[in-house]
C-alpha cells in the first residue's frame, strides 16, 4: 500500500488481480471511509473475498495501487478460518499475539477469549472446534490487536443467535470510530448496520450507495441489490 | 499475570513432534540401525583375523563406525523428506501460509522459514545420538578414535543442514504436502544415486562429486576437513534457505 490519500483511509485505483488466466478483480476504483461499515454485496465469485484478500496483504496485483495514510494496522477474518490443527485455541491466539509483537500477548489473549466466548475450550485444539466457535475464534484472532480497519469475510456463518446479537452489537459500536469492510450475503442481519453498500459482479464493481444516517432494511438492500445487478446486465447487453 | 508467549519456532516444534508418524518412523530406524549394527559388528569379528594380517589394518572406527555413519546419513533422508518435505507445503495446503504473509516487517531476523530450519535440526540428534551411542558400545572393547567420531559428528551436522534447507526450499514449489513429500525423496535419491556413481573417477575428480553432497560427506567424515566441503555444506544451507524464504514471499502473486 502506498501512503498518500486525501479523506478516505484507503483508496484504490484501477485495480486488477488475475490468476490462472481468469480475471478476479476488473479494474475496480473506490474509496473507504476511515469510520463505518461498508458491506460487499455479490453472488458466489463475485471477487468480495478476493478484494478482501488483497486489502489484507494476502494477495498482491502489479495492476492498480492501493492508497493509505501511513500504515495501517488490518485485522482480517477470512472465510473458511484457517488455524494451525495441532495448536490449542489459547496457543493459537498466543502464536498470533506473537507474531503481532504484542507487548502484552497474555492479557491480550485473555481478553479476546473472555470477550468471545472462547474461555470453555482455550485447551481444545482448534481441528475440534464446531464451525461456530471457529468463528469466535477467527474474530478473537482478528481482534488481538487494536485495528484501524476491520475485514470481515462472511463473519456470521455459523454463528448461533446468542452469538449474533453480541456481534451485531459489538459493529454497532465499532463502526462508530474504525472502519469495517463485511462480505457478506445476509443482507437481513447486516441492514440496520451498513452505511455504505457495493454490488460486485464478476470481478467489477457495479455499483455503491451511501445510507449515512438513514434507516435501511433488507429490502432496500435487496431492491439496491437487484437493481445493479438488472443496469449492468441492460448495459452489457447494448454493449 | 506472567508473559507467555508462543513463538512460530514453538509451533513448529509442536507441529514436528507432535506427530505420532514422526516418533514411530524414529522408531522403526532406531531398530533398523541397531540391527545393521550388530550384522555389522559380526562381520567384523569374523574377519578380524584376516584384517590383522594386513600391514595396516583398519582401525574400528574405520571399518565400524564410518560405514554405519554412511548408512544413518542415507536414513536421514527418509526423515527430512517426510518432516522438511512437507513442512511449508502442508501450510500452503491448510491455508496457514497466510500467518506467514501477514506477519509485520520488523528489526532483526525474524524469518518462518529459519525457525521451520532450527525446529527441524533438531532431527540431527538422532543420528548423533546413535553414533555416540555406537562409539561408548564399542569403547567397551576398542580403541575409539574420538577426532574422527568428532569429524563424523560434524559430518552429519552439515549434511543434514543442507538436506533439511534442501527440502524447506523444494517444499515451498508446491501446495499438495503428499507431492512435495514425493518430490523431496526423489530429488534425494537422486543426489545420491549420481553423486555414487565413480564412472567418470578415471578421468580425475567427477566434477560431479564436487556438486553432489555424497562427496563432501564422504571426506568430512573420513576426517578430512576441508574448507570447500564445509563452504559447500553451509554455503548451500544458505541458499535454499533464502530460496525458499522468496518463494513464500511470491506466493502474494500466485494466490
Amino acid at each position: 500500500m502506498e501512503n498518500k490519500v486525501d479523506s478516505a483511509i484507503i483508496k484504490i485505483e484501477n485495480l486488477t488481480l488475475r490468476r490462472g488466466g481468469r480475471i478476479l478483480i476488473d479494474d475496480i476504483s473506490v474509496s473507504f471511509p476511515a469510520s463505518g461499515l461498508v458491506a460487499l454485496l455479490g453472488a458466489n465469485g463475485a471477487g468480495k473475498s478476493t478484494l478482501l484478500r488483497v486489502l489484507a496483504g494476502v494477495s498482491k496485483s502489479l495492476d492498480g495501487t492501493i492508497y493509505s495514510p501511513g500504515e495501517l494496522a488490518i485485522g482480517w477474518m477470512p472465510e473458511p478460518a484457517r488455524f494451525y490443527r495441532q495448536l490449542s485455541v489459547e496457543e493459537q491466539l498466543l502464536l498470533q499475539a506473537d507474531l503481532l509483537a504484542l507487548s502484552e500477548p497474555q492479557q491480550a489473549v485473555q481478553k479476546v477469549l473472555t470477550e468471545w466466548g472462547l474461555e470453555g475450550v482455550q485447551k481444545q485444539r482448534t481441528d475440534y472446534l464446531s464451525l461456530g466457535f471457529r468463528q469466535r475464534l477467527s474474530l478473537a484472532q482478528a481482534l488481538l490487536a487494536p485495528v484501524d480497519v476491520l475485514l470481515l469475510d462472511e463473519p456470521m456463518n455459523g454463528m448461533d443467535p446468542e452469538l449474533m446479537q453480541q456481534f451485531k452489537e459489538f459493529l454497532a459500536d465499532y463502526k462508530q470510530h474504525k472502519l469495517v469492510i463485511m462480505a457478506t450475503h445476509l443482507m437481513a442481519e447486516v441492514s440496520t448496520l451498513t452505511d455504505q453498500v457495493m454490488v460486485m459482479h464478476q470481478g467489477r464493481l457495479l455499483a455503491q450507495q451511501n445510507y449515512h444516517q438513514q434507516t435501511v432494511t433488507s429490502v432496500d438492500l435487496m431492491h439496491f441489490y437487484q437493481q445493479s445487478l438488472s443496469d449492468w446486465q441492460k448495459t452489457a447487453n447494448h454493449a | 499475570m506472567p508473559k507467555r508467549r508462543f513463538s512460530f519456532y514453538q509451533k513448529e516444534q509442536k507441529n514436528l513432534w507432535g506427530r505420532a508418524r514422526l516418533w514411530l518412523i524414529l522408531a522403526v530406524l532406531s531398530f533398523v540401525v541397531s540391527w545393521l549394527f550388530l550384522h555389522m559388528l559380526d562381520r567384523y569379528l569374523a574377519l578380524q583375523p584376516e584384517l590383522l594380517k594386513l600391514s595396516a589394518p583398519p582401525s574400528i572406527t574405520e571399518a565400524l563406525l564410518i560405514p554405519l555413519s554412511q548408512n544413518l546419513i542415507k536414513i536421514m533422508l527418509l526423515v527430512v523428506a517426510v518432516t522438511a518435505g512437507n513442512s511449508v507445503a502442508q501450510e500452503r495446503q491448510d491455508g496457514t501460509v497466510n500467518y506467514v504473509l501477514r506477519i509485520p516487517v520488523r528489526q532483526g531476523l525474524n524469518y518462518p522459514i529459519v525457525d521451520k530450519f532450527k525446529s527441524h535440526m533438531w532431527l540431527v540428534v538422532f543420528p548423533v545420538l546413535m553414533t555416540i551411542m555406537v562409539a561408548g558400545l564399542l569403547r567397551l572393547g576398542a580403541e575409539i578414535d574420538w577426532l574422527m567420531v568428532f569429524a563424523l559428528i560434524l559430518a552429519m551436522v552439515l549434511c543434514c543442514a543442507w538436506l533439511i534447507a534442501l527440502a524447506l526450499w523444494l517444499s515451498s514449489l508446491t501446495n499438495q504436502s503428499g507431492f512435495a513429500v514425493l518430490l523431496t525423496l526423489v530429488v534425494f535419491m537422486m543426489l545420491w544415486v549420481i553423486g555414487g556413481q565413480t564412472a567418470l573417477d578415471d578421468y580425475g575428480i567427477n566434477w560431479l562429486n564436487l556438486v553432489l553432497p555424497e562427496q563432501h560427506f564422504n571426506w568430512l567424515s573420513h576426517g578430512q576437513i576441508n574448507l570447500s566441503s564445509l563452504l559447500y555444506f553451509m554455503g548451500g544451507t544458505g541458499l535454499f534457505l533464502w530460496m525458499a524464504h522468496c518463494r513464500i514471499k511470491a506466493i502474494k502473486w500466485q494466490q
